[in-house]
This record gives C-alpha cells, sequence and structure tokens, in this order.
C-alpha cells in the first residue's frame, strides 16, 4: 500500500525526487500536446481556469471540474490526488511512489520545502507570490459534524457550490491566498505546491475522520456520486465517492495521522453535534455590508431564552458568526482579511480569515459564499450580556486592496 | 442504492419541505383528474387559465422549491420557520404562476392558428434541443445564492419573498421550453414523460459530464414514448 509521507522528512527524500521526475514529464508531455490528459496542462486545467469560470462548450467535458463550497471539495480532490499520484507512478516507472505531504502548522507560519525554491527544479513556479500573512487558526478540529468540517450537502456537483467546511476555510484557503500567483486561483495545480498542499487537506480529513464522534455523511447523494478521471493505465477511470471515502478505501495511508488537540470545546458535551440532518439555530442576524465597516449583531433574546432554556447551566455553548452571501469584486486569494469579534469592552478576538479563493469569479457571476466561522470562546460573554456582538476585519497580509461584501451577519448555534 | 434515491434536501426530512411536496403532489392529482388537453383551439376564460397555471405551478414547480426550504429554515428564527417557507413557496410559486397564465394566452391562439399537433410537435422539438443544450446545463449549474432576509417584521416576509422569486427566474431560465412543451401536450401522459426527464436528471449519481450522457438516453426513451402516445392522443375538441 502506498504511503504518504511528511514533505519535510527525511522519509520522503525519495519520493520528492520521484516527484520533481514525474513533473517534469508531465510538463514535456505538455509541451508536445497541451491536450494531453496525462500532461501538466491538462490536468491542471481539470481543477479549472484562471477566473474560476465554468467549463465552455469548446473545452474537453474534463475540464474545470472541482468542487469547492460543498460536501464534494474533500472527496473530489481525494480522487484527483490519487490519479495524479498514479500518473506520476506510471510515468516514472515508480509502484511504490506517494505523494508527500506538506504539514504546515498554519498559513500564518509556512516554510516552503527548499527543493520548491530552486528555480532549476521542476518544483519551481516563477509566478509565485508568495507573503507572510497573519490568519486565524484553524478551527475544524472542533466540529463533529462533517456539513460543517467538509461542506454543505448540494444536490448535484458545482464547480464553486455556496457553503465551504471548516477545512476549505482554513488552512485551505488562505493557503492558496498566502502564495497568490497560480496558487491564488483556480489553475492552482500549474504549481507543483499545490498537490503537496492538497495532500494535507486530505490527510487532515482523515485525521478528523479518526477523531472520536466524526464521521462522514451516509447519504447515498454524497457517496454513490461519481466523477471521472484520465487514468494511465485504463484511460479513464470513474469513481465513485464511496471509493475514497476513506484513505483505507482508496488504497493508500499516510505515516502521521495523529488528532491536533481539541480547543476548550471539546471539554462540552456535543453530542447533538452528530446530528447532521439538523439545520443550525439563528439567534440574531443584522444587515450586512463590507469589510471597510464595523458591524453589530444583536442576539434576540426570546431566541436565545427558547433555545437556552433546557441547556446546561456550564459555560461556553457552540456559538457561530457567519458572512451570509460574501462575494467580492475582483482580486485573488491574496485579498485576505481577518475577522475580529468582541463583546462590550472586551479585547478584540481574532474569529477567523477570509481567504477569497475563486470568489471573485464567482460574485461576477451572480454566485456568494457563506462563510462560517466558531466563536465559541465568546458565547458566555454573548448569551449573558445585554450587549451586540461587534465584528470588525483587517487585512491580513500586505498588499490588500479587495474589499468582499456580504448580505447579512449573523450568529448561529447548534440545534437542541 | 435504490433507483429512487431521494435528494439530500428530501433525505433530511424537513416536516416543511415534506408539506411543499405535498402540495405539489395534490395539484398534480387534480391537475390529471381535470386534463383535457392544454392547447384548445379557441378562446379560454380567463379563471380556465388561471386553474391550469396555478395548477400546473402546484403540480410541477413547487417541489422544486423543496430544495432550498432547509437554507430558509436555517436563515430563519425558529418563531417563524413556518411562515419563511410559506412566503418562500408563495414567491417562487408566483414566477411560475405569471408564467404559465401569460404562455397560456399565447398557446392557445397559436394553437388555433397552426394546429395543436404541428404546435405540439415544434414545441417538444425546441424543448428537447435545449434539453441538451450546453446553454442549459451551464445554466443548471450556474452557483446561486438564495438571499438572506432581515430577521423579523415586514422587511422579513418581503425579503424572503424577495429572494424566492430570485429562485423562481433561476428556475425558469433553466426549464421554460419543456414548460411549453408540456403546456401544449394534447395528454397528461406528455407531462408525466417530461416528470420523469426531470426526476431522472437529478438523480444521485454520476458528475456533470456524466449527468449529461446519462440525459441522452432518457431523453431517447421519452421520444419513444411520445412516439407510442401519439395514436391514443384524443382529437382536438
Amino acid at each position: 500500500m502506498t504511503v504518504r509521507k511528511r514533505v519535510s522528512s527525511q522519509a520522503a527524500a525519495a519520493d520528492l525526487s520521484v516527484y520533481a521526475e514525474g513533473v517534469r514529464l508531465m510538463k514535456e508531455r505538455s509541451k508536445i500536446d497541451r491536450m494531453d490528459p496525462l500532461g501538466w496542462y491538462y490536468q491542471s486545467r481539470m481543477h479549472g481556469n484562471p477566473q474560476a469560470t465554468e467549463r465552455r462548450a469548446d473545452e474537453p467535458e474534463d475540464w474545470s471540474q472541482c468542487q469547492h463550497g460543498s460536501w464534494f471539495f474533500l472527496p473530489w480532490h481525494r480522487m484527483y490526488l490519487r490519479q495524479f499520484e498514479r500518473i506520476i507512478q506510471a510515468l516514472t516507472g515508480e509502484p511504490e511512489f506517494g505523494l508527500p505531504y506538506w504539514d504546515y502548522p498554519s498559513a500564518s507560519s509556512i516554510t516552503i520545502p527548499k527543493d520548491f525554491l530552486d528555480p532549476a527544479s521542476p518544483l519551481y513556479d516563477e509566478d509565485r507570490n508568495f507573503g507572510q500573512s497573519t490568519v486565524a487558526a484553524p478551527t475544524w478540529q472542533d466540529q463533529r459534524r462533517f456539513d460543517l468540517v467538509g461542506g454543505r450537502a448540494s444536490e448535484v456537483p458545482i464547480h464553486l457550490g455556496e457553503f465551504p467546511g471548516f477545512l476549505e476555510q482554513n488552512p485551505h484557503n488562505p493557503v492558496h491566498g498566502a502564495f497568490g500567483g497560480n496558487m491564488g486561483t483556480f489553475q492552482s495545480p500549474l504549481d507543483p505546491l499545490f498537490w503537496i498542499h492538497h495532500c494535507n487537506i486530505d490527510r487532515l480529513w482523515e485525521v478528523w475522520l479518526r477523531m472520536p464522534d466524526r464521521s462522514n455523511p451516509d447519504s447515498r447523494s454524497w457517496s454513490d456520486t461519481t466523477f471521472d478521471f484520465p487514468d494511465p493505465a485504463d484511460g479513464r477511470r470513474r469513481i465513485r465517492v464511496s471509493d475514497v471515502a476513506t484513505t483505507k478505501a482508496a488504497g493508500y495511508d499516510y505515516d502521521e495521522l495523529t488528532a491536533p488537540a481539541e480547543s476548550f470545546r471539546g471539554s462540552l458535551d456535543m453530542s447533538r453535534d452528530r446530528d447532521q440532518g439538523d439545520v443550525l439555530e439563528l439567534l440574531g442576524a443584522a444587515k450586512g455590508g463590507s469589510v471597510a465597516e464595523r458591524h453589530e449583531v444583536r442576539l434576540e433574546r426570546d431566541a436565545v431564552a427558547d433555545r437556552f432554556a433546557r441547556a446546561p447551566e456550564a459555560s461556553p455553548q457552540p456559538l457561530f458568526l457567519r458572512l451570509e452571501n460574501t462575494g467580492v469584486g475582483g482580486g485573488d486569494a491574496t485579498q485576505m482579511w481577518n475577522v475580529f469579534v468582541r463583546v462590550g469592552a472586551e479585547d478584540w478576538l481574532l474569529a477567523g480569515t477570509i481567504a477569497p479563493f475563486g470568489l471573485a469569479g464567482l460574485t461576477e457571476r451572480g454566485g456568494r459564499q457563506t462563510l462560517t466561522f466558531d466563536i465559541s470562546h465568546l458565547s458566555s460573554a454573548l448569551l449573558e450580556a445585554d450587549a451586540p456582538i461587534e465584528v470588525k476585519f483587517e487585512p491580513a497580509r500586505r498588499g490588500v486592496t479587495a474589499e468582499p461584501f456580504f448580505e447579512r451577519v449573523a450568529v448561529y448555534t447548534l440545534p437542541e | 442504492m435504490t433507483a429512487l434515491d431521494i435528494p439530500p434536501s428530501l433525505a433530511q426530512a424537513r416536516p416543511t419541505s415534506i408539506f411543499v411536496v405535498a402540495i405539489g403532489l395534490s395539484g398534480t392529482a387534480v391537475m390529471s383528474a381535470t386534463w383535457h388537453g392544454h392547447a384548445h383551439p379557441g378562446g379560454q376564460s380567463l379563471l380556465h387559465v388561471a386553474l391550469q397555471a396555478g395548477l400546473m405551478t402546484a403540480a410541477m414547480m413547487l417541489p422544486l422549491a423543496a430544495g432550498a426550504v432547509s437554507v430558509i429554515e436555517e436563515r430563519t428564527l425558529r418563531r417563524r420557520r413556518k411562515q419563511a417557507v410559506t412566503e418562500h413557496a408563495a414567491g417562487f410559486a408566483v414566477v411560475w404562476f405569471l408564467f404559465g397564465a401569460s404562455t397560456w394566452l399565447v398557446v392557445a391562439p397559436a394553437a388555433a392558428s397552426f394546429g395543436k399537433a404541428t404546435l405540439f410537435a415544434a414545441a417538444s422539438a425546441f424543448a428537447i434541443f435545449w434539453q441538451l443544450s450546453y446553454r442549459r446545463r451551464a445554466l443548471m449549474e450556474r452557483e446561486a445564492a438564495l438571499g438572506a432576509a432581515a430577521v423579523s417584521g415586514l422587511r422579513a416576509a418581503a425579503g424572503t419573498v424577495r429572494a424566492a422569486a430570485g429562485e423562481g427566474i433561476r428556475c425558469m431560465k433553466v426549464c421554460w421550453p419543456s414548460m411549453l412543451a408540456v403546456m401544449a401536450a394534447p395528454n397528461i401522459a406528455f407531462v408525466g414523460a417530461w416528470l420523469a426527464v426531470y426526476f431522472y436528471e437529478w438523480l444521485p449519481g454520476p458528475n456533470p459530464h456524466g449527468r449529461r450522457r446519462r440525459l441522452v438516453p432518457a431523453v431517447g426513451y421519452a421520444l419513444v414514448a411520445f412516439t407510442a402516445l401519439a395514436p391514443a392522443t384524443p382529437p382536438p375538441s
């Protein structure tokens, strides 16, 4: 069984060499024929185009098929990576090759593996616009519902859906945003960093699954959906989501699957988190606007009383801040904004980061995304005080000019 | 996997979404019982037009509105969820009702001028062409967000209806040719065939381009059904 290793480890050195050789061979194939399905360019267009628009009628049906903003985000990318790995194995004649994963602690503390910084290496991409950013810490590990972690259910596959999960929002999007260039667009697979970045996201899905009380959706609408990919052995391969629902099912493993520590929410009775079919409970909302402004949300006291009437006295409680129908006029994923919240005279707390990966293209064609941030650490102050929650935004890296906007800012809790 | 796996919005079994679908099924039953072929040559009373448009909306369109119910409910305070879903259904339905009623007024005179069979054949051919077109597929897969309304008061109601109407317009852009064919259909079985095509299209399964490949045989089956049903079509009254 293929074992994927940490890119910075000594054990991954051989795989990294094979990876570089495989990328070189794929680039060569694209130079000869840009429409070669096993070539570097074709593979990148399977993910998308720089504007993140839909596939045009004159393009191959494989192109612009990546899934973001829905519950297909994790399985589609797992299939994509697995097929990519098979291509490298076939082209290099290294059947044991495992794609290395890039175990950055967060998007705020990224160290680029040195092999990717050498201009003579096939792993180098001159288009990078790396800028150190300061973003919020990920909170995916605290969530127990798949829809919160992996994205909301979508009736049909969708290129860029409305409800991304926590893993997609952070660290996935901010790492794209830290680089810009190709990595900041939907043609990001042109940068070899893309593949080791997504390999880590794939690993984190498996880490999450192995934590207590976590599970994938049990809906057949999820598990029976299939996607088609070029395959070095079979020409084409149709893969079912259930075929990749775990790394074991997909036929590979990771050398390291230690779960990160949960934040304080791990001590709460979160049994209701597992009821994935029930919708969240709205507690209050206010009209939205731009990230250039401050916003206030006052909770509906009767909604709070109704929801928490039978809740245990213990605090904190699960609370989520949502920026509903968020859009942005232009810019790429580097246009990141941090979201700060506070209640009363408390200090501002960094609740999350808006990293608009693909959002400008989505906005241009009328779509929007709803972004969710865990603000449970404010629950004691917010639920007990009769004060509104204040929300403000600050750029998360230099050179940010595009200002996202949203239709409504709302506070939710988990259903009873 | 059964062939009739239901979409996730319904699988979540929101009571209100079942309610909306139930209205649709009731509408289907009434429409089936009262169907006499829509495109009668000659005039129709406004009441009849309104009744038929209303039934078509309830039967064929309200079930489509059910998909958004879980989002509507989530974005609404618990105490006004039922009201919000009703507002959503109303906003969605009014778009289709207006489309149905206004088109009916055109279809009937057109049937009188060109002949019922000619009109139906032309409408069906165009609907099948549209069903398989890239343009329709792109519209269907286009990402669109449901508007978020105010929390309470009249602004909440108005916002919910407005968002639903927007959803209805997006839906109409995708489906209007087949609805036109349905309205020109001389036999209730043709309506059933189109419904079957829609249902088949939304079954879980292949990815977007695989879905399209699956749609081709579906439309083929529908064509066979149309051919088989043609002799049973009652003559124009």
